[in-house]
């Protein structure tokens, strides 16, 4: 089992939780050809990045922890509970705040009634769900446009609309399916301040971006072919750098470095996995 | 809290632009097509119900178009990884669906209501039609949320739901007459001597009811990849909603008719004068035109009319069918005299028989006609309103009419006339 996440634990309902999600034996796909295929995989507290090539399971594997997608096969346990039907996996819902790669919105609502209504979708108690909405606006930067039509953003702007959306409500687990894509550099670097102020959450941020993973991550995960290549720390990555990888920075070479070697090669970082 | 969504998304609904449209349609449904009913509290309420037919229709394919609009948007994605059941998600958003559609009716309900009111008398509103109204709207807007709901289509299948309920209602959703076959879910008219029945509305309401749970807890695609399973589990409420949906089929099919014979009045409205004309209490607006007819009626030559002591407005005495009775269809009044016309002529002339020659049988069948077109027209004070078409066959109803306008002794010729040839035809 490969456990990810920072040493300090949250706290939900007075309980202390060092394990946020675990999936063993996970195998997912869509066709006959599983994206994912026997992974475990345990996250706690923290940010942990999620890298990888298109195609390589990233989305299909936060759609699982999302608990939106059953998996083909192996168990998905969220803060220690066995998801395993939809009253289950409803239960956990209520601690994922989740942002698909390719989300949509109601263009007619305002930026504050659609976190209110995601708010609402993830059955934030009633009493709070006005301050976790302004709070959640206020630490995207949108609190001042919560009456702008959701229409009228701007590309960025609907990221953080989106992020306010995945995080109201302070879940223990917030999951980023390409939160990054379309945002200009001040956009990210605007992002990446957000996604450190995520403090008691466990997150996961998927990306193709190295350089957002050695920002803010504190740990990362690298999936290729439905198998994951790597975990450990981003200078654990940066490690694995060979000078013949291709690559800007020593994360990046270290990256590709991953994505090149052979499954077998990875021995420190295919335990738990299936490769 | 929901409360609080519900009024965000009543708020934001693209249906908000459409409300006006739903309301344009009820009114002009309502007050376009006649105003006969104004002032008769069982005819408002049929005729606030009649704009049902049209904006059933149309809320289908609105349901249609907003649920498949929130997957076109990709919105869904929100809703698959939410928390909140998928039922109470899909309830909101039909539920302002429907807050759009009724309350369009509801206006026009309103508005048939207020033109009533200041002649209606004390007889109140009949909620038995427009509750029927009702029905139909919230079964059309529970059909296109599950239409839209199974697609993306945001033009073909809103329309083809809507073109499909609009021919199916066309004809087969009136309360059936005679020997035709229908849903009994509108009706054209309200006469006073029938009102919906408990149990066939209770049906009805409980089908509509049903439709809408089986729209918002049955979806393939809610919360499953396609072609993917979903978590495994008993799906509870879907199954709980398609056994209600066949519980209320069942009913529906069996409940019987959703009309039936209203209860005989302790003191029908009648005229002054004798012959009486009676009425039920809700005619009260023909009274005025009933005690016109009645001294007509009075006035007819005594030697050679007789006329019954009362005429009774259909069902007044628990009968079922018009039989010597009138019925006021439409508030036409020249159908009462028509009738009242019949009932004077068929007391004053022999019981019917078959003449010993055809051409005997031939004289008698237009003395006949004659007599009952120049008797409704002297009844009616006058000829014929435009609006009435058709009449007694082989009349020249232009020449009997002008004759009304003679002296009384040219017409009490005219008639004696008639009536020999009838009472001097022998029968085979």
């Amino acid at each position: 089992m490969r456990s990810l996440g920072s040493a300090r634990p949250i706290s939900r309902g007075g309980v202390v939780v060092r394990s946020v999600v675990r999936v063993s034996g996970l195998t997912q796909g869509y066709g006959r050809d599983p994206v994912i295929s026997g992974l475990d995989l345990e996250l706690g507290p923290g940010i942990t990045g999620l890298l990888g090539p298109n195609g390589a399971g990233k989305s299909t594997l936060l759609r699982t922890l999302a608990t939106v997608t059953p998996p083909l096969e192996g168990e998905v346990h969220v803060l220690g509970e066995h998801v395993r039907s939809e009253r289950t996996a409803r239960a956990a819902r209520r601690e994922i705040g989740y942002l698909p790669q390719d989300f949509g919105y109601f263009g007619h609502y305002s930026v504050h009634d659609f976190v209110r209504y995601c708010a609402w979708l993830r059955e934030v108690p009633s009493a709070r769900i006005a301050e976790a909405t302004r709070t959640a606006l206020r630490r995207v930067g949108l609190a001042e446009r919560s009456g702008v039509r959701m229409r009228t953003l701007s590309g960025g702007m609907i990221r953080r609309a989106g992020i306010a959306a995945a995080v109201v409500g302070s879940p223990a687990l917030v999951l980023l399916d390409e939160p990054t894509v379309g945002l200009d550099p001040a956009q990210r670097l605007e992002f990446r301040e957000l996604v450190r102020s995520l403090d008691g959450s466990a997150v996961v941020l998927s990306t193709h971006l190295v350089e957002d993973v050695a920002a803010v991550c504190e740990r990362v995960l690298v999936l290729d072919g439905g198998s994951v290549r790597f975990t450990g720390t981003p200078a654990e990555l940066a490690e694995r750098a060979v000078p013949e990888a291709p690559g800007d920075t020593e994360l990046e070479r270290g990256y590709m470095a991953v994505l090149g070697a052979a499954p077998g090669a990875m021995g420190t970082t295919a335990t738990g996995a299936t490769a | 809290m929901t409360g609080r969504i519900l009024l965000a998304e009543l708020r934001h609904s693209p249906l908000r632009w459409a409300w006006p449209v739903l309301v344009a349609i009820d009114l002009f449904a309502l007050f376009g097509r006649s105003d006969h009913w104004i002032g008769v509290w069982s005819q408002t309420s049929a005729a606030a119900q009649v704009p049902a037919f049209y904006l059933g229709p149309a809320m289908a394919a609105l349901a249609a178009w907003t649920a498949a609009r929130r997957r076109r948007e990709n919105a869904g994605g929100w809703m698959d990884a939410a928390a909140r059941p998928a039922p109470v998600m899909e309830c909101v958003h039909l539920g302002i669906t429907l807050a759009y559609g009724v309350t369009a009716y509801g206006v026009g309900v309103i508005a048939a209501v207020a033109v009533t009111l200041p002649g209606g008398g004390t007889h109140f509103f009949w909620p038995g039609y427009v509750l029927l109204g009702l029905v139909v709207i919230v079964l059309c807007t529970g059909v296109g949320h599950a239409v839209g709901r199974a697609g993306t289509s945001l033009v073909a299948a809103p329309l083809g739901t809507a073109l499909v309920l609009f021919v199916l209602f066309s004809f087969f959703g009136f309360v059936p007459q005679g020997a035709e076959w229908g849903l009994g879910l509108m009706v054209v008219s309200g006469y006073p001597d029938v009102v919906t029945a408990a149990g066939p509305m209770l049906a009805r309401s409980a089908l509509a009811l049903a439709v809408v749970l089986v729209a918002v807890a049955v979806g393939r695609r809610l919360r499953s990849t396609p072609g993917r399973p979903g978590w495994p589990g008993v799906p509870a409420t879907a199954l709980a909603a398609c056994g209600f949906l066949a519980v209320s089929v069942v009913g529906f099919a069996t409940a019987g008719p959703v009309l039936q014979q209203r209860g005989v009045p302790d003191e029908p409205l009648c005229t002054s004068h004798e012959p009486r004309v009676c009425l039920w209490p809700e005619s009260r607006k023909y009274l005025e035109e009933a005690e016109l007819m009645s001294r007509r009626v009075a006035a007819l030559p005594a030697d050679l009319f007789t006329s019954p002591a009362a005429f009774h407005e259909t069902g007044l005495r628990g009968e079922t069918t018009m039989g010597s009775g009138f019925h006021i269809r439409e508030g036409e009044m020249w159908e009462v005299a028509t009738s009242l016309a019949i009932r004077v002529q068929e007391m004053s002339t022999p019981p019917y028989c078959d003449a010993v020659t055809f051409d005997e049988d031939e004289k008698r069948w237009a003395a006949d006609m004659e007599l009952i077109s120049w008797l409704t027209a002297r009844i009616a004070g006058g000829g014929k309103p435009p609006t009435v078409h058709g009449g007694p066959p082989g009349v020249d109803e232009k020449t009997v009419h002008a004759i009304v306008a003679e002296p009384e002794e040219v017409q009490a010729a005219w008639a004696g006339e008639r009536l020999a040839t009838i009472r001097e035809t022998r029968c085979a």
